[in-house]
């Protein structure tokens, strides 16, 4: 591959140089934004509800990194576009990387300082990497690769999983409620801040009640997600809960010690 | 998720990889009501009120499969679940990480059920994410003022926050079952967890779990208070929980699955496995 944007001897800095901007720079800081967000699809496939929730992030992402090579091109005279579009797709996708290199710490401003500065030596050694064509070549072909990879990845599976699904996840033969259609319009959401319900929408919407009905009991059910069985606690991790397990029973519960998920 | 589409649904949603090949989120209408036991208790007459835990872009409250839905509280910025995880992969977690989850209590849920009382009467489901992390309570059991997610500790620092939550959520629980008691003696109440907590290291393959682990994961939380029912104190896998309930409703006698347990994995559920000799396992383990 030709080398498309070579350093001018007498380009001058500001707009004009933008006209050096080809496709190949562009289409560098693409895939170089869009590898990072293309991982998280497909890392999350299994429980990301809908791929449109990222887009908005991939279009920042995008006229960030574009804005940014936009601007590296016309503060500098001589250096390559080629490699400035590398410059600026390590620094949109390095973004990305922040969490990790955070890793467990809180994250503070020190640690961002300490990034940037890691993120700025990187950036560096790619853009005097890049003064060699062949390696040039071989870091936009590798984020080209990184971007395409994990979204053929993910079409792949999507397809594939179309294929092989059941049919549906609940079988027909669950019954119907008796609730009237025009229930739906009495739906009554309670906000966070504890607003009162307008309880009485629901019956007078037509909620149907079977007169027998309004004698059977109110059911609880409050799921403690990920709250481990008291042998388990008491054994594995110390913490004795026999004294919530006796008020329970106190309470009229029974308290089944060795129940399993399954 | 598995577990607990199971426990409404009242039978296995998924024996075989070929359950969840395109993804979990098939059985998310299942968590919001779309579920045998929900159905035949809306078709008796029951209102639907459903408290989602609020921190799952996937799991929300669907109204037309609930009757009521009570949102969680928010102090803060409420972002999605796919924003606060992308955002928490940049520096913009700086920021992020100031604001608090959406979240809720059995006693928020309860006071919130009472306020939309009918005639009717109320099949109350809330699903309360701790002591999932992110961990929320201080050691006197009030709010951190920021959650603190399980990956941002080591393995001693998570331990503490889980069991520190799990004190708090407890207590949190028996103050919501004593309002409830009080004011309605007749209360059927079950108190449960989807599964257990995962200290001992776990693999993308049961044969990468350890035996200690499988217990630690699958054992879980399971009182129930039916006045009038006698329910036996050794009751195996929770798929058979709301089966007792509801035939203790009926007056019948409940129509009990096999006990059966299914390993899988988050990042692999085509690894989902049955484990063999589920209940000797689980309900008697060596230790």
């Amino acid at each position: 591959m030709p080398d498309a944007n070579p350093p001018s001897t007498t380009a001058r800095r500001g707009p004009a140089r933008l006209r050096q901007l080809r496709p190949t720079p562009v289409l560098v800081v693409l895939a170089c934004a869009t590898a990072p967000l293309a991982g998280f699809v497909y890392d999350n496939r299994y429980d990301l509800p809908d791929v449109a929730a990222v887009t908005p992030w991939w279009f920042a992402t995008v006229a960030f990194g574009l804005v940014l090579l936009a601007g590296l091109t016309m503060a500098t005279r001589r250096a390559s576009v080629d490699a400035l579009a590398l410059v600026a797709g390590v620094v949109v996708a390095s973004f990305y990387q922040f969490g990790r290199f955070s890793g467990a710490a809180s994250p503070d401003v020190a640690s961002l300082v300490r990034f940037a500065a890691i993120v700025g030596l990187v950036a560096f050694a790619v853009f005097r990497l890049a003064t060699v064509p062949t390696a040039r070549r071989f870091v936009g072909l590798l984020a080209v690769m990184l971007a395409v990879v994990p979204l053929f990845g993910y079409a792949a599976w999507r397809v594939s999983a179309t294929a092989q699904a059941p049919p549906t996840a609940r079988p027909s033969t669950a019954p119907t409620p008796t609730v009237d259609p025009a229930a739906a319009d009495a739906d009554v959401r309670l906000d966070g801040d504890g607003a009162d319900a307008d309880a009485a929408d629901l019956a007078s919407a037509g909620v149907a009640v079977a007169e027998d009905v309004a004698a059977r009991p109110d059911v609880y059910v409050f799921v403690l997600d990920e709250r481990a069985r008291g042998d388990e606690l008491a054994g594995r991790l110390g913490l004795d809960t026999s004294a919530f397990e006796a008020e329970l029973t106190e309470l009229g519960f029974s308290v089944a010690p060795v129940s399993f998920a399954e | 998720m598995l577990s607990l589409s199971s426990l409404f649904e009242m039978d296995y949603v998924a024996t075989a990889p070929a359950d969840v090949s395109d993804g979990l989120l098939r059985y998310r209408s299942l968590l919001e009501g779309d579920s045998q036991f929900v159905r035949a208790m809306r078709a008796q007459g029951y209102q639907h009120v459903y408290a989602h835990p609020g921190a799952f872009d996937w799991l929300g409250c669907d109204p037309t499969l609930a009757d009521v839905c009570i949102e969680p509280r928010t102090d803060s910025l409420r972002l999605s679940e796919v924003d606060r995880t992308i955002a928490e992969m940049t520096p913009l977690q700086l920021l992020t990480s100031q604001t608090l989850l959406p979240y809720t209590d059995p006693v928020y849920v309860a006071d919130q059920a009472r306020q939309a009382r009918t005639d009717a009467p109320q099949l109350v489901v809330g699903h309360i994410l701790s002591p999932h992390g992110p961990y929320r309570y201080t050691d006197s059991c009030a709010l951190r003022e920021t959650f603190v997610e399980a990956a941002a500790l080591d393995a001693d620092g998570r331990k503490a926050a889980y069991l520190q939550d799990v004190i708090c959520t407890d207590a949190l629980t028996l103050q919501a079952v004593r309002s409830i008691v009080l004011r309605d003696p007749d209360a059927v109440i079950v108190v449960l967890s989807d599964h257990g907590s995962n200290f001992e290291i776990e693999g993308p393959t049961q044969a990468a779990w350890t035996e200690a682990g499988i217990v630690e994961r699958f054992g879980v939380l399971d009182a129930v208070r039916a006045p009038g029912c006698d329910l036996p104190e050794e009751r195996g896998v929770l798929v058979n929980l709301l089966r007792r309930v509801q035939a203790c409703l009926d007056g019948t006698e409940p129509d009990l699955l096999p006990d059966r347990a299914f390993t899988w994995w988050e990042e692999n559920p085509l690894g989902l496995e049955e484990l063999p000799d589920a209940a000797a396992r689980l309900q008697h383990p060596q230790r």
